[in-house]
């Protein structure tokens, strides 16, 4: 008989099932209440490699200590007043759902969040036993997340190492396949659209490849030792992503000149990236390279340059900036993977300085929303629980609450689509209450139970899309089986609780709808106006006469709006395919991709040009041009106002917009003319003019970013959206 | 024929006879909300999820005073 081979998901199941069981042993036979606690600990922590379990259980561990704390404050300062008391928690709490909502250790505000609310409520209510409480929750929680560590590391033990390696290996190649498609693009072979699967698959990537090396720098030592060149290596990857992106949108505007003699090494540039690609990837296998980097510039042809107009110049200035940017992040790349495959020892230099991206400290609005919501939540369930006194009494409050934090950490599920799973789950486990537990009798059988109830849970929802049904599984059946040490059992209690957790999650679902409809085609059309809006303020501040404030506030306000317009297109490209297309069929998924691509677009030039507006400029030229920028720019403004109120009137603009900013850009273009020839000798320096050039690259980028955005609305069938609907 | 309220007994277990009349005034609700989306309708509504709510109430009072008395 050969030896037993299992699934990668039926080793997972098992341990999962079997840390179920020691935990529950192990807070049974110690005499704590509410043992389940610790099988909760157990459940949440379960994922597929042991660093990323042990990454989550720091975190819910780290999470509850701060939520003692959080929660002893609260109740020494408000113990004998409910109401300030209530304020100060959900203050703490609608702190904590922000922060969650965030990029960073979401899991550890949730927990921080939640154990705070359980304590609180708890001691509210038995003030006596506060201590206890908080003790007893840190200690299960402890013994769970110890329990699981141990069955992980001791069963099949499975080290993240593997997965970094192979999505690093992934997300280079990746990046090698689009460094490919963007030169043919830039020869003029193929179109853009060939790409758009590969760029996302590559934000895919970008993102599992950072889960993956904080999960290897806990479980692999050999990862921790070279920590912090992976982390290197991810932003270095990072911003080459970035980088090639930026690189793309700069085609457009080359499109008709002769690259090949204004930029007379650009074979030999794109030959050498080549090269690096397939060496960085060699490295990644494993394979010593087989030659170094060579250094090359792209240069440009002066002679061939000076024979083309500014707008042209300008464009082959970013081209050229945008090549800069692609040799200096090939070759770090390179230099850092050698370095961590161990090839060479490299001193690695200083990061590259970011591509335009989030600046500073700025409030999120959807965030901020989000936290609003959670606390009006608790609020409500605070006072059903005073006035009314629902299913389950002071648990109810926590478990909204609860859930309402869950709901805003999934914002891109659907809290009604909670309700199905949560409804089976009770169900299940009202199965296993009534008819299998009674007959069980001493720890063996119901560890057994427990072993094998985990064990289907964990192996029929192993899939990461299967999540909300795996938690719709595994919460009810480990609060409705009500494991005590003197077991007793009440239907009223079942059902009670079993209400209690549709009820809770019903209000959230309800709380969803205030202030705004969740339905995502009305998302995407808030967030789309939100979008025209935020670009109108950011024109009008790049103005070459504004002053920019000095005061704390208003470059406060242009960071909020400059951040949150770089995040609009990403929420915009997560909310398009929520959209039920089957009720608006005049509108395809992937017309609203294009839509949300140009909008992304028209982002990045935005930003750049904010970012050129910063750079020195030459009086002579800011005294000259002013004018007819100024003309420009509030053309462009009038026009964004207009998007921005009605997102339809961008279809009706289609070819007169076209028309108008063609005769605008020709006259711009006889202006600068005009003024380099009135400019005496030596009157501008070379770095004067790159300045400009690039400014005026980016008023033309914005500009046919506009009529791409138009001519992609013109087909969006914007009245259906705008309906009411249910 | 006066109705008077009683508890709704399931294998033994008494149900309130409010969480009936509310539970047929919801999925009442839900049917009228998804024929008034499919007949576009609901564009006539300023704010339809707070019309969801107010059709489920009405119809659970509707219910509670004819059909279960509650």
């Amino acid at each position: 008989m050969g030896p037993l081979l299992l699934s990668r998901r039926a080793k997972e199941a098992i341990k999962t099932g079997l840390a179920m069981a020691i935990a529950f042993a192990i807070a049974l036979g110690m005499g704590w209440d509410k043992p389940h606690w610790a099988g909760f600990a157990v459940a949440m922590i379960s994922l597929t490699t042991a660093g990323q379990s042990l990454n989550k259980g720091a975190m819910r561990m780290f999470g509850t200590l701060v939520a003692v704390i959080a929660a002893f404050t609260i109740l020494s300062l408000f113990w004998q007043d409910r109401w300030p008391l209530m304020l100060a928690l959900s203050l703490y709490v609608g702190f904590c759902t922000y922060m969650l909502t965030g990029k960073r250790l979401q899991y550890f505000w949730f927990v921080s969040a939640f154990v705070c609310l359980i304590i609180v409520v708890d001691a509210g209510n038995t003030s006596e036993s506060a201590f206890q409480i908080a003790v007893e929750r840190t200690q299960e929680t402890a013994i769970g997340i110890l329990v699981y560590a141990l069955v992980a590391g001791l069963l099949w033990p499975q080290s993240s190492r593997g997965d970094l390696e192979a999505a690093s290996r992934k997300l280079l190649a990746v990046q090698h396949r689009l460094y490919g498609t963007y030169r043919d693009l830039m020869a003029g072979k193929g179109n853009a659209e060939d790409s758009r699967q590969l760029r996302m698959q590559e934000v895919q990537l970008v993102h599992q490849m950072g889960s993956a090396l904080s999960a290897a720098t806990t479980d692999s030592y050999t990862v921790w030792e070279a920590r912090h060149r992976w982390r290197r290596f991810r932003d270095e990857a990072t911003d080459l992503g970035e980088a090639l992106e930026g690189w793309r949108r700069s085609f457009p505007e080359v499109r008709d000149l002769d690259l090949a003699t204004l930029l007379p090494n650009l074979d030999a540039v794109c030959d050498e990236l080549e090269a690096r690609f397939a060496e960085i990837e060699r490295m990644l296998d494993g394979e010593a390279p087989h030659r170094q980097t060579r250094a090359i510039d792209p240069e440009v042809d002066r002679r061939a340059a000076r024979a083309l107009s500014h707008f042209d110049r300008a464009a082959v200035a970013v081209t050229k900036a945008q090549l800069d940017r692609l040799v200096g992040l090939t070759s770090a790349l390179f230099d850092v993977i050698r370095d961590i495959k161990g090839f060479a020892i490299v001193p690695i230099g200083r990061p590259h300085a970011p591509a335009a991206s989030r600046r500073g400290l700025a409030i999120d609005p959807d965030r901020l929303t989000a936290a609003i919501r959670v606390m009006a939540t608790l609020w409500v369930a605070f006072l059903l629980w005073v006035y009314v006194d629902p299913p389950g009494h002071q648990t109810f409050v926590q478990l909204a609450g609860t859930m309402g934090m869950a709901a805003a950490m999934m914002s891109m599920v659907r809290p009604s689509t909670m309700l199905l799973p949560f409804a089976l789950g009770c169900a299940f486990a009202g199965v296993l209450y009534v008819f299998v537990m009674p007959q069980l009798s001493g720890y063996g059988e119901l560890a057994l139970m427990i072993f094998g109830a985990t064990f289907a849970i964990y192996y029929l929802f192993s899939e990461p899309r299967q999540a909300l049904a795996k938690m719709g599984a595994i919460v009810p059946f480990i609060v409705l089986i009500s494991i005590e040490n003197q077991q007793t059992y009440s239907f009223a209690r079942y059902a009670n609780s079993a209400a209690m957790i549709l009820l809770g999650i019903s209000l959230v679902v309800i709380m969803n709808y205030i202030p705004t409809s969740p339905r995502p085609e009305k998302t995407f059309l808030r967030l789309f106006r939100r979008f025209f809006r935020h670009a109108d303020f950011l024109l009008s501040r790049i103005a070459l006469d504004w002053e920019q404030t000095k005061g704390l506030a208003g470059r406060w306000k242009t960071m909020f709006y400059r951040n949150d317009l770089w995040e609009l297109p990403s929420k915009l490209l997560a909310t398009g395919p929520q959209i039920d297309y089957r009720q608006f069929p005049d509108n395809t998924p992937e017309q609203v991709q294009a839509l949300t691509a140009s909008l992304g677009a028209l982002t990045f030039r935005i930003i750049e040009l904010g970012d050129m507006r910063e750079r020195p400029q030459a009086q002579f030229l800011v005294q000259e041009l002013i004018a007819d920028l100024r003309a420009w720019r509030l053309a462009v403004q009038e026009q964004i106002q207009i998007w921005a109120d009605d997102p339809a009137a961008a279809a009706r603009q289609d070819i007169d917009i076209q028309k108008r900013v063609i005769d605008r850009l020709a006259r711009l273009e006889a202006r600068v003319e005009e003024t380099f020839d009135k400019a005496g000798a030596g009157e501008l320096s070379a770095a004067d003019r790159e300045n400009f050039y690039r400014l005026l690259g980016a008023f033309r980028g914005l500009s046919e970013a506009g009529i791409d955005f138009v001519r992609i609305a013109n087909g969006i069938n914007w009245g259906k959206w705008r309906e009411a609907r249910f | 024929m006066p109705l008077i309220p009683s508890e709704v007994a399931i294998a033994g277990v008494y149900f309130p006879p409010l969480l009936f009349a509310a539970i047929l005034g919801t999925v009442a609700a839900i049917v009228t909300a998804f024929a008034l989306n499919r007949y576009r309708l609901s564009r006539f509504f300023y704010y339809p999820p707070v019309v969801f709510l107010a059709l489920a109430v009405i119809y659970t009072g509707l219910i509670g005073t004819f059909i279960i008395p509650v």
